[in-house]
């Protein structure tokens, strides 16, 4: 369907203002994110968590999407896997396992996938967790 | 954007895919992406600033440029130079394959546009 330039101008005012309404759940959420209780550390860790696992996936997909990369490679793979393992088991020591489920719910999600580019990403989400987990 | 924030993100790409297809490469035609990002980083900078009663101009402007240069193109010129050198050198398997092939590469604009596609969902949940 053709639409002229202020029906195009009118959806994309709308886009925006409703891109607007959802933006900085953060911001919406200071009162309860700025607190010093438990509730407050664990949505402040949740919203952290699932804000940089968000930015992992979509990154990932960005380098799925090309062909060339992200096709099996043995070496590759199993570097990276028993490196995994190593920082798994790593992570898992001084945080009670929390990250350690993180990183194994990570893998079975890229199971379906089984390139090179899923551990990648494992590895990095991995990271962000440990970074996160520790600057908080 | 608002297909970044669904739960089918994929989608994005099929249009880089196309643009492939039709042009020749895999990053956006125009910046228009990223200004648009610039601009919504510098309202929410300044609304943090409003919010959290900060007294002065300059520590408003420098929060706006330390979370527009740093936590936006910083992290992304680091995480866009990450991505090529290792998808090149690591996960690039066009050399493997029959001379015919043509060999592809990952551009550094790609992987700048894929930290400014992944960047939206990490601005709309912590709004940095």
């Amino acid at each position: 369907m053709k639409r002229n330039g202020y029906e195009l101008l009118i959806f994309y005012i709308t886009d925006i203002s409703l891109l607007r309404f959802t933006d900085g759940l953060q911001f919406f959420l200071l009162p309860l994110v700025l607190g010093t209780s438990l509730l407050s550390l664990g949505a402040a860790n949740t919203l952290f968590a699932v804000a940089f696992g968000w930015y992992f996936y979509i990154t990932h997909l960005g380098y799925r999407g090309e062909r060339d990369i992200c096709n099996k490679k043995r070496a590759f793979i199993s570097k990276f896997n028993s490196l995994n393992h190593l920082m798994s088991q790593y992570i898992s020591i001084p945080y009670n396992h929390r990250s350690a489920a993180i990183s194994i719910k990570y893998r079975s999600l890229s199971i379906p996938n089984s390139g090179c580019c899923s551990n990648l990403y494992v590895q990095l989400c991995g990271v962000s967790f440990w970074i996160g987990f520790q600057c908080i | 954007m608002r297909t970044l924030l669904s739960l089918y993100p994929q989608r994005v790409y099929k249009m880089a895919y196309y643009r492939k297809q039709t042009k020749n490469h895999w990053a956006r035609d125009d910046p228009g992406f990223c200004f648009l990002q610039i601009i919504m980083l510098l309202i929410s900078s300044i609304a943090y600033g409003l919010a959290f009663r900060v007294s002065s101009i300059s520590a408003i402007l420098g929060f706006v440029a330390k979370s527009t240069l740093i936590n936006w193109l910083g992290f992304g010129v680091v995480m866009a130079s990450v991505g090529t050198l290792l998808s090149n050198n690591h996960l690039n398997q066009a050399s493997e394959r029959s001379s015919n092939h043509v060999k592809q590469s990952v551009e550094w604009l790609y992987a700048f546009d894929v930290h400014c596609n992944a960047f939206v969902p990490l601005f709309v949940l912590l709004c940095e």
